[in-house]
């Protein structure tokens, strides 16, 4: 198996030094990209456990980060909470939208997962609108107070605090979906995904893997949703917008469903895409998706899945020459994965 | 009740009660009734459509379960079970074509499977003595779909072992393989049997029921047309009429 990516020592070291150095290394108005870059990576992460480990059509989870967001604001504007308290509440409400949003699809499959989950976000936009005592409505709620840390403010020196609890959390998510993923109902997921049928007659419960998933993911994209609002100190209708949809599954799709690290690489690539392409104006959109198809067809498997299947290949030729032995398999042909294997799907 | 269920004088392992499933108005099992004992391998053959994998998949319920009837296994009501817990009480299946979990390793496909049928070993134990059994433990880090034709059948085999099984149904395990593979395959059967694990084998190389099944059965169009040991099964004249289409010139 291939290792993960942190799983050498120097590999941790590298990741916390470069997290510590992000305000050094990002100054200015690119703070704002790279604050942007990391809270879409954790959304197209957390995404990618339904959609791609999970291999369901879950177009919700736009509206588990808008619950969240949502949670953020009504909870530390409105009510006065603590905005670390207001964190957890979005955790809890981002999970029970995940759980929400399930229910009507267990019985489905496929493109009807997509469409019911699609109305969920819709239900969310619309549910905004029509409790303006709560929500705002289509202003909005602003004001959300930023993040603290005793009286010093996250957000001071132009978002230093956040670049660190950002590229802390990022850290910590992938550390997360990597447990998770090697854990056994991690690999009940992908089991599930690879083939129901044989799945369930080895005792899995679809239903229970499949929400349970929801949930942890809605979870972390209510948490992405609240830090994202935190952030920018507004939460209004935008949050759900088919906006946010296409532009988390550009990053998942360019990224790679097939490996943790794929969408977040993803998502730093669209982000710095859709910053570069701003005086476009909707043609970076239109820009964006088109690249996105283009990946789907011809790289399916997302830069990622391109920059691992040419690691093994290396690796490959690596070990042929240091052999410099025939090839010795027998009859029945064990494949190359057998001797320099393949990295799976979960790293 | 059918005289195969009621004449037996010890409880059966599975016994399966005029069980039946309908699509649309084709009758896919039609009152099928019949019991299999502790420690026996039986033998399930009949002619494309019969029915066959649809008995299985109402056993298991995989991916349904039987629109009347009923089936019991080791005394227990299971044909209102979830397919899941099925599994968990000891009765496994393989699949026709190679079902597997692709993008898993080897070892993960048994492991995963391990968990969730309620295995205890924490440690994968069981997993590693599965992949024994089978004879692949040389191949447990490969990709499950780069894996040979009959390592990809020993691993379905594999992660129906774990956890207890008791009653192990395999749906063509012979299909597809050569000769040389068919015996490896026959070999490992009989081991496992001998190791006291029941058996139900669906199988079109009638060879391979020969030398395996204690008893057989022959379905047609959903019905139970035969039944008895293999050679008497296999020279009846209504099983011939089912294969050939008619029967032999006397």
């Amino acid at each position: 198996m291939m290792r993960n990516l942190l799983s050498r020592p120097g590999c941790w070291v590298l990741a916390v030094l470069v997290v510590a150095a992000l305000p050094f290394l990002v100054q200015g108005p690119l703070r704002i990209v790279a604050i942007s870059a990391l809270i879409y990576a954790m959304l197209a992460a957390s995404w990618n456990l339904t959609l791609g480990f999970g291999g369901i059509f879950n177009f919700a989870h736009v509206g588990f980060f808008g619950v969240g967001g949502y949670t953020m604001a009504v909870t530390s504007v409105s009510w006065q909470w603590n905005p670390w308290l207001s964190l957890i509440a979005a955790a809890l409400t981002g999970g029970i939208a995940g759980a929400l949003a399930y229910l009507p699809v267990v019985r489905m499959r496929g493109i009807y997962i997509a469409l019911i989950t699609f109305v969920f976000v819709q239900l969310c936009y619309y549910l905004v609108l029509a409790t303006p005592g709560l929500t705002g409505g289509s202003n909005g709620l602003s004001g959300v107070p930023a993040l603290r840390i005793g009286t010093l403010s996250l957000a001071a020196t132009t978002g230093q605090g956040y670049l660190w609890l950002l590229g802390a959390s990022l850290l910590a998510l992938y550390i997360l979906l990597q447990a998770v993923m090697n854990s056994g109902f991690g690999k009940s997921l992908i089991a599930l995904r690879d083939n129901e049928n044989l799945a369930v007659s080895r005792g899995m419960n679809r239903i229970r893997q499949q929400i349970l998933a929801f949930i942890l993911s809605g979870s972390i994209a209510g948490v992405t949703g609240a830090l994202y609002v935190s952030y920018f100190r507004v939460a209004d209708v935008t949050l759900f917008s088919f906006g946010f949809v296409t532009l988390g599954l550009s990053m998942i799709f360019l990224g790679g469903t097939g490996h943790i690290w794929g969408p977040m690489l993803g998502a730093l690539v669209v982000t710095l895409l859709d910053r570069q392409l701003t005086e476009l104006g909707s043609w970076r959109a239109i820009l964006i998706g088109f690249g996105t198809l283009v990946v789907l067809i011809f790289l399916p498997r997302g830069i990622a899945g391109v920059l691992v299947a040419a690691r093994s290949s290396l690796s490959r030729r690596r070990t042929r020459e240091r052999t410099e032995t025939p090839n010795t398999n027998n009859s029945r042909g064990l494949s190359p994965s057998e001797k320099e294997p393949e990295p799976t799907t979960t790293r | 009740m059918d005289p195969l269920v009621s004449s037996a004088s010890t409880p059966a392992l599975l016994s399966i009660s005029n069980a039946s499933k309908i699509f649309g108005g084709f009758r896919a099992v039609d009152n099928v009734s019949l019991r299999v004992d502790e420690g026996e391998v039986l033998g399930i053959a009949g002619p494309n459509g019969a029915g066959k994998s649809t008995l299985f998949n109402l056993v298991s319920g995989v991916p349904f379960g039987p629109d009347g009837g009923s089936i019991h296994f080791d005394n227990q009501r299971i044909d209102r079970l979830p397919a899941h817990a099925i599994g968990r009480l000891g009765l496994r299946r393989t699949f026709q074509a190679e079902q597997l979990f692709a993008t898993l390793s080897v070892r993960d496909n048994v492991l995963v499977s391990a968990k969730y049928l309620g295995s205890g070993s924490r440690s994968g134990a069981d997993t590693d003595e599965a992949l024994e059994r089978v004879g692949l433990t040389g191949h447990s880090q490969a990709l499950a779909s780069d894996i040979p034709l009959l390592a990809k059948k020993k691993l379905m085999i594999a992660s129906a072992l774990v956890a207890k099984p008791r009653l192990l149904m395999l749906d063509e395990p012979a299909g597809g393989l050569n000769t040389d593979d068919q015996a490896e395959l026959v070999s490992l059967l009989r081991e496992l049997q001998g190791q006291g694990l029941t058996l139900i084998i669906i199988e079109h190389v009638l060879s391979v029921l020969r030398q395996l099944a204690h008893r057989m059965i022959i379905l047609s169009s959903g019905r139970l047309l035969a039944e008895g040991a293999p050679d008497e099964v296999l020279a009846n004249p209504l099983v011939l009429e089912a294969y050939l289409g008619k029967a032999p010139a006397a």
